[in-house]
């Protein structure tokens, strides 16, 4: 399930399908089943809306798919992958809690993704291309999360690091800035724990 | 149910199907794709195992002592030449420091030689040998050669320690400085047995011609006494008025004045005494000259009662003041083939030794020394017995080791018996025994093979 930061990746081509089959559950569950048939109809997929969580499908499905669940919801698109983003990591908690040993706060894991998140999801997927993720510690109650990635899912990281503070339960300040970088997007996530 | 939603839930129903379907073909590509690699792991191990073993082999098989150790010196591999140079079992080492294979004195120099190239342009280590002093696991020390380099193997530093015993090395070196001080002793003693022989020969010519007038003196005084005795009786013929018994009181004061009874005693054996020192000299002279006698290249035949009796002759100013010299020489003895001079090198050590054992123990007065020879199973057998001060038992085993001695300072150079036990194992194949009772004597027993068989001409 921890496979789900690597369907954020920053390869162009594909996605691991375990983000397909988390968003339909996502919509059902949030929406309804039918709502969830209708976009899966209207986005005409040339994998048909079959998905399996361990295949790999097209990138531009998943965009697909979103818009029109925008467009059937009348819901914006940053709002929809921003809640995907806290459901995914409700999901990884659940699949994956030998992550969370050890870890005290939000702060500690997040400091710990792309050391050795991605260093395990790597094992599983030697070819997934994984977003940057890079956490410093500026000061004690305050951490910069830089995330790069080629598909311009800013929105999906912030929901994910929403995710992670609610599961800490912790009160922390999210504020973001954007910029375009040469090898893609690159958005920094400025976090402020409450004193 | 309306019929929009059956329609719905067989649509979800097909792709659910479909995902399933799916999800199997997957399943079993990477199944196939699993054994696939799996098979590819096992031929890649298989071939890493060969590899290793061949490596460990060719490791194990390499002369020199090799281990592999970390950067902090801990010993991950140690080949079979090391582990029987440190005299180690594998697992005791492996895991160990490095340095416990070292001397105390030698662990600086070790730890010394790991680090001396880091921080240099020299990053694989140098081409230098360091010599220390390695310990077995028994506590005993040995001399070594080793050499550092360093390896990156996955980012981690190792270190390949080669070593090299130096034991047989350093016992070579001792042993050819041994044989060129004994090259140079034997120079020396050629050059002298030259002189000597040189000088005998010299003396030996009018030796000879003394001892004959000395025949021919001893000869003509005997005709000259009876001539005398002759006249001495023509006196009771004469009247002592006349003038011929005149003369003849003027002859018999001239005989008083002479005390010519007292010359007529003493002349003969004046020049008897004279012609046995002469023959005294002559024999010392033909001694000489026999033990100075130059070694053909390939030796020869040569008579050993011959060889001990000479070199008996020319040690005797050695022996004669502490000791009697009996022999028993066997008359049937066949002839040693050698090096004569070598031979003679042996006995003067024996007997000149023997003499020293005897001057010590303080038995100047009833000093003996007895040489035998005998032949016994195809080999000539020559016993030096003495009854000196002995050999104390706890050097016993030792008394032919180079160097080692147990007379005063500047007496000895302890390198006597370790010549006489090479010359004879060496140069004759023979054997050299030693019996010794501390305050009661020593024998040395020595036995030379008679190496061409049909050769039975009596010395």
């Amino acid at each position: 399930m921890f496979s789900f930061l690597a369907s954020c990746g920053s390869g162009v081509g594909v996605m691991k399908g375990v983000v397909f089959t988390e968003f339909l559950e996502m919509v059902e569950d949030n929406f309804s089943p039918n709502i969830a048939d209708q976009i899966v109809e209207a986005s005409d997929l040339p994998s048909g809306g079959i998905y399996t969580a361990v295949g790999t499908y097209d990138h531009q499905e998943i965009v697909t798919l979103v818009q029109n669940l925008s467009a059937e919801t009348n819901i914006g698109i940053d709002q929809l992958l921003h809640a995907f983003g806290k459901h995914l990591f409700g999901r990884f908690v659940e699949g994956y809690p030998a992550f969370f040993d050890g870890q005290q706060n939000a702060f500690q894991f997040l400091q710990s993704v792309e050391e050795y998140i991605h260093v395990e999801v790597k094992k599983l997927y030697p070819d997934a291309e994984l977003p940057s993720i890079i956490a410093s510690l500026e000061a004690p109650n305050h951490l910069k999360i830089v995330y790069r990635s080629d598909r311009n899912m800013g929105d999906l990281a912030h929901g994910l690091i929403e995710g992670c503070i609610k599961h800490f339960d912790e009160a922390i300040d999210i504020r973001r800035s954007y910029a375009t970088v040469e090898t893609g997007h690159q958005t920094e996530f400025d976090l402020r724990r409450a004193a | 149910m309306p019929d929009a939603d059956v329609a719905q839930l067989e649509r979800r129903l097909v792709r659910e199907r479909k995902a399933r379907k799916q999800a199997e073909d997957l399943l079993e590509q990477k199944s196939r794709e699993l054994y696939q690699s799996n098979q590819e792991l096992a031929g890649a191990v298989s071939a890493f195992e060969a590899s290793s073993s061949r490596l460990s082999a060719i490791l194990d098989h390499s002369f020199a002592g090799t281990l592999v150790s970390d950067s902090d010196n801990r010993v991950i591999v140690i080949n079979r030449a090391a582990r029987a140079m440190f005299r180690q079992a594998e697992g005791n080492v492996v895991g160990a420091s490095i340095l416990d294979l070292f001397d105390d004195d030698a662990r600086e120099c070790c730890e010394d030689a790991a680090t001396s190239y880091i921080g240099t342009d020299d990053q694989e280590g140098s081409e230098v040998w360091h010599e220390a002093s390695g310990l077995r696991s028994d506590g005993s020390s040995f001399p070594l050669e080793f050499i550092v380099t360093n390896l990156e193997l996955s980012d981690d530093l190792h270190r390949i320690w080669i070593f090299r015993d130096l034991t047989q090395q350093r016992l070579a070196e001792a042993e050819r400085l041994a044989l060129e001080e004994d090259l140079r002793q034997a120079q020396k003693l050629e050059a002298l047995g030259t002189m000597a022989g040189g000088v005998a020969h010299e003396i030996n010519t009018p030796i000879q011609y003394i001892g004959d007038n000395m025949n021919y003196l001893r000869d003509g005084m005997s005709d000259m006494l009876s001539v005398l005795r002759a006249y001495q009786d023509l006196e009771r013929y004469v009247d002592v008025e006349s003038e011929a018994g005149k003369a003849f009181e003027r002859i018999r004061s001239l005989e008083r004045d002479s005390d010519l009874d007292f010359l007529l005693d003493e002349i003969p054996k004046a020049i008897n005494q004279a012609t046995e020192g002469l023959t005294r000299v002559s024999t010392i002279v033909l001694a000489v000259k026999q033990f100075a006698h130059s070694d053909t290249e390939d030796g020869q035949a040569f008579s050993i009662n011959q060889a001990v009796a000479s070199t008996i002759e020319v040690t005797r100013g050695q022996w004669t003041p502490v000791a009697e010299l009996e022999t028993d020489f066997s008359d049937d003895l066949p002839y040693l083939i050698g090096h004569p001079g070598e031979f003679n090198q042996i006995m003067m050590h024996l007997i000149v030794n023997a003499a020293q054992a005897i001057d010590e123990s303080g038995k100047e007065g009833n000093g003996c020394i007895k040489i035998r020879t005998r032949y016994e199973n195809d080999s000539l057998l020559v016993d030096v017995s003495d009854n000196g001060c002995g050999i104390p038992k706890a050097i016993q085993d030792r008394i032919f080791e180079p160097f080692f001695t147990m007379k005063d300072v500047g007496k000895g150079t302890g390198q006597g018996l370790a010549l006489c036990y090479r010359i004879v194992t060496q140069g004759f194949k023979g054997s050299i025994g030693m019996t010794s009772i501390e305050g009661e004597g020593t024998q040395f027993s020595l036995q030379f093979p008679t190496q061409i068989e049909g050769l039975d001409k009596k010395g």
